[in-house]
């Protein structure tokens, strides 16, 4: 006959050991998840920093970091940069000494991120220096 | 019961070093991967930055032909200051080199007081050349038939710089 002692060690033991299974069980998950987020999103930062050198690299001007005041248009940044909707990154851009922002079509509600550069505006024969805000929108 | 107890403790140890050794496996080389890339991305915008920067236009001369001058003229310097001024929130935590010349010391311009104590730090250096070995960003540029190096260094990169790129020591 099984005594009384050895049912609860029986329990005890069994409750002990689901917990720490328990445990375990949840930290792998978090592990992988966190495992998953990281590389998800590192990618995200690449991918938009990269796209986004091109509006630095000849988009509005024909040197690097130069920006033709006239050329600043919602039609070129369109034509250097096609997005088809909000799935893909979308950008707004802002000249701020100068005063001019262009927003890509599908770039809805507020930004991600935002990047900051300097830049040459030339405006004519006039050059001066401004700043590059790029606002990034991600995928939705 | 102790055979119980020691059983659990045998599995517990188990999963913690099943664990560790996933994390260390997996966690580990994304995030050294993450450092990479970051600094990558760094690199990349701190070259964006110094390159327009340097071909600035003050009055007819460039930014670099204006830092040249500076590193000799009192008055070229004032008008290298002003004229930076706008640039210094791109450079913050940076120090900026030209040749043997500190302009930027974290991201202030280097002057006064502090350039003096920095001064006898590199004369107590027995004037031991320093090539901008370590720069985060380096250019090569002629100019009047001399060569000039311009060096940018960021203090807090991630990633572990060779000792002899510690960018204090620069003049």
């Amino acid at each position: 006959m099984v005594s009384a002692y050895a049912i609860a060690k029986k329990y005890i033991f069994w409750t002990i050991f689901s917990i720490v299974l328990l445990t375990a069980v949840f930290s792998f998950v978090g592990l992988i998840s966190r495992i998953k987020a990281r590389l998800a999103a590192f990618p995200d930062m690449l991918n938009e920093e990269i796209i986004a050198y091109r509006f630095l690299l000849g988009c509005f001007g024909d040197e690097l970091g130069i920006i033709e005041l006239d050329r600043f248009t919602n039609k070129t940044l369109e034509q250097c940069y096609k997005t088809k909707s909000s799935k893909d990154y979308n950008f707004a851009l802002e000249l701020v000494n100068s005063g001019k922002m262009i927003v890509g079509k599908n770039f809805y509600w507020k930004e991600d991120r935002k990047l900051n550069f300097p830049v040459i505006v030339r405006n004519g024969s006039d050059e001066r220096v401004d700043e590059l805000i790029i606002y990034i929108r991600r995928l939705i | 019961m102790l055979e119980d107890v020691i059983d659990l403790i045998v599995f517990i140890a188990f999963v913690a070093l099943l664990y560790f050794l996933i994390h260390t496996l997996a966690v580990s080389p994304l995030e050294r991967e993450a450092l990479i890339i970051e600094d990558g991305l760094n690199e990349l915008r701190y070259d964006y930055i110094l390159s327009v920067y340097l071909k600035t236009k003050v009055g007819n001369e460039t930014m670099l032909e204006l830092m040249i001058k500076a590193k000799e003229s009192d008055a070229a310097w004032e008008r290298w200051k002003n004229a930076t001024k706008p640039f210094l929130k791109y450079f913050k935590d940076t120090y900026l080199v030209l040749d043997n010349r500190t302009f930027l010391w974290k991201g202030d311009f280097h002057e006064g007081f502090f350039k003096i104590i920095t001064d006898i730090f590199n004369w107590v250096e027995l004037f031991r050349e320093r090539p901008l070995e370590g720069a985060l960003v380096t250019k090569k540029f002629v100019f009047d038939g001399e060569e000039h190096y311009v060096g940018l260094f960021v203090s807090d990169l991630k990633i572990e710089m060779p000792e002899s790129g510690i960018p204090v020591i620069v003049a």
